[in-house]
């Protein structure tokens, strides 16, 4: 098969003509999402 | 972009802040790793992978020692799960991160890097070690 795999996925051959695919992923929370500038008159 | 579930995000809020005092959170051991074949939110779990091959309640996984906000698993060797079947598993979407708790609590959420991800008959779907990386920030 000479598909691209999408990025974050990697493909590999094996022998008997099946393939492994290898998956990511990121899980990303945020804990402050404010102001995080402090601003000093 | 929201990654754990909001029930546990409300709850790393009351122990840290020890709101009504309370300063006890944590999930069970060992966790699970569930694949989804559609996305989940911080609210509604996704449609667990139903599918040859594929074991129903995931499998067990582990993270490494957290460091700068952030972790990965899982750690000592890959978790994969072959496509038995005869057809296509169809669409890899998301996955969940589940607790063993009597009743079992999810905790954590995201959707694979290029999914839709599907798994041909005889193929392969591995996570590798680190594969999954778990950020707060």
């Amino acid at each position: 098969m000479s598909e691209q795999p999408p990025e974050g996925v990697t493909v590999v051959d094996r022998e008997d003509g099946t393939q492994i695919i290898y998956a990511t992923a990121t899980l990303e929370a945020a804990v402050a999402t404010g102001n995080d500038d402090e601003e000093t008159g | 972009m929201a990654a754990i579930v909001q029930a546990q995000a409300n709850q790393i809020l009351t122990a840290t802040l020890a709101i009504g005092g309370s300063n006890t959170v944590g999930a069970t051991s060992p966790l699970k790793l569930k694949l989804t074949s559609t996305a989940p939110s911080s609210t509604t779990a996704g449609t667990e992978l139903s599918a040859t091959g594929y074991t129903a309640g995931g499998t067990a996984i582990t993270f490494a020692t957290a460091s700068g906000g952030s972790t990965s698993g899982p750690t000592g060797s890959a978790i994969s799960w072959t496509n038995s079947g005869g057809s296509s598993w169809g669409s890899i979407v998301g996955l969940e991160v589940w607790d063993t708790a009597g009743t079992p609590v999810r905790w954590w959420f995201g959707t694979w890097s290029g999914q839709p991800i599907v798994i041909a008959a005889g193929n392969t779907f591995s996570v590798s070690v680190s594969a999954v990386t778990v950020t707060l920030s």
